[in-house]
């Protein structure tokens, strides 16, 4: 549901790059999305999918989707660590919560491949 | 041909979000984004506030719904200028909508606009609106687990609010748990208990909404 509204938004980002870029047929899509970000890749995938009527894309038309981990560092100790869950982002070193998101809350358009 | 965008999808939104808070700063406008569950009690609280403060604050209120205009009738039923948007079955408002809706107030006469967002605790959290500030409301009978279901929301929020403190003895909640909860996504986290049938607990939120403006 959510996801169909954001891949609406998507869309119109695609046929816009498209046309600055003289593509006439989008190929493929590659999308990141942070692990921290309430955003469903498979949802995401089928959202894409139904999509696929519109005529800026081939037929064969592929969604490639990176899901990228949460990546934090301590305030306290200065040490980077990746946190394995999204509810519990502390310093792996010093236990401390004061911790600050460097990567985990993307959701953007990498690239495209058309013709 | 591959063509490098990086672009964010939400890129559109954030600029006009950006744009909201603009225009709001300039007219010295405080405004707020409430968001929680449907059934939280955002309504009923807002109900109860704007009664006790609108003597002393100039208010209004952005209702946001799938449909109908009901929140909004309640709202204006109160005295206070209100703007009903409606989603059509969308599950959260955005940035655009909002500047819509603040074309309908006079924003020289206002100093606090509280959004009320569409009761969802997914969506409203990864959209922008220009707000300063952002409201959480748990209710004491959706149960624990919300905080630890939807992180997101009880992390990027500013207060969090607890509903229905009256019915407290009828349910499971347990209050210190949701401090258990906060410590692992969001530790600095003010939270005030209330019910806004009773009326305790409301004065500590009135003193927080006051401070807020006169920032």
């Amino acid at each position: 549901m959510h996801e169909m509204a954001l891949m609406e938004g998507i869309v119109e980002i695609l046929k816009t790059a498209a046309a600055e870029n003289q593509l006439t047929k989008i190929r493929k899509v590659k999308i990141v999305v942070g692990k921290m970000t309430m955003v469903y890749p498979d949802a995401l995938q089928f959202a894409f999918s139904a999509c696929l009527q519109d005529p800026i894309f081939a037929e064969t038309a592929c969604l490639e989707i990176e899901e990228r981990n949460i990546q934090a560092t301590c305030r306290e100790c200065q040490c980077e660590f990746e946190a394995k869950d999204a509810l519990a982002i502390f310093c792996p070193k010093c236990e401390s919560f004061a911790v600050e998101l460097l990567s985990g809350r993307e959701f953007l358009i990498d690239y495209i491949e058309g013709d | 041909m591959q063509v490098q965008l990086g672009k964010e999808v939400l890129a559109d939104n954030h600029r006009l979000a950006k744009e909201n808070q603009q225009l709001l700063a300039n007219h010295g406008v405080v405004m707020l984004n409430l968001m929680s569950s449907p059934g939280s009690g955002k309504t009923t609280l807002l109900e109860q506030t704007l009664t006790l403060l609108k003597e002393q604050l100039s208010l209004a209120v952005i209702e946001g719904d799938p449909v109908s205009t009901r929140d909004a009738e309640r709202i204006a039923r109160v005295g206070v200028p209100v703007v009903q948007l409606n989603t059509h079955g969308g599950c959260h408002l955005d940035a655009k909508m909002v500047r819509e809706a603040l074309q309908h107030f006079d924003l020289t006469k206002l100093e606090l606009i509280i959004i009320e967002n569409v009761g969802n605790l997914v969506c409203p959290a990864e959209f922008l609106l220009g707000e300063e500030t952002r409201v959480t409301i748990l209710s004491t009978t959706e149960g624990n687990d919300k905080i630890v279901k939807y992180p997101t929301v009880f992390r990027e929020t500013d207060l969090l609010v607890i509903t229905k403190l009256d019915l407290l003895p009828y349910t499971d909640f347990d209050l210190n748990l949701v401090h258990t909860d906060l410590a692992k996504i969001n530790p600095t986290l003010p939270v005030i208990n209330l019910s806004a049938k009773t009326g305790e607990g409301m004065e500590a939120w009135l003193q927080w909404l006051k401070a807020l403006v006169k920032k």
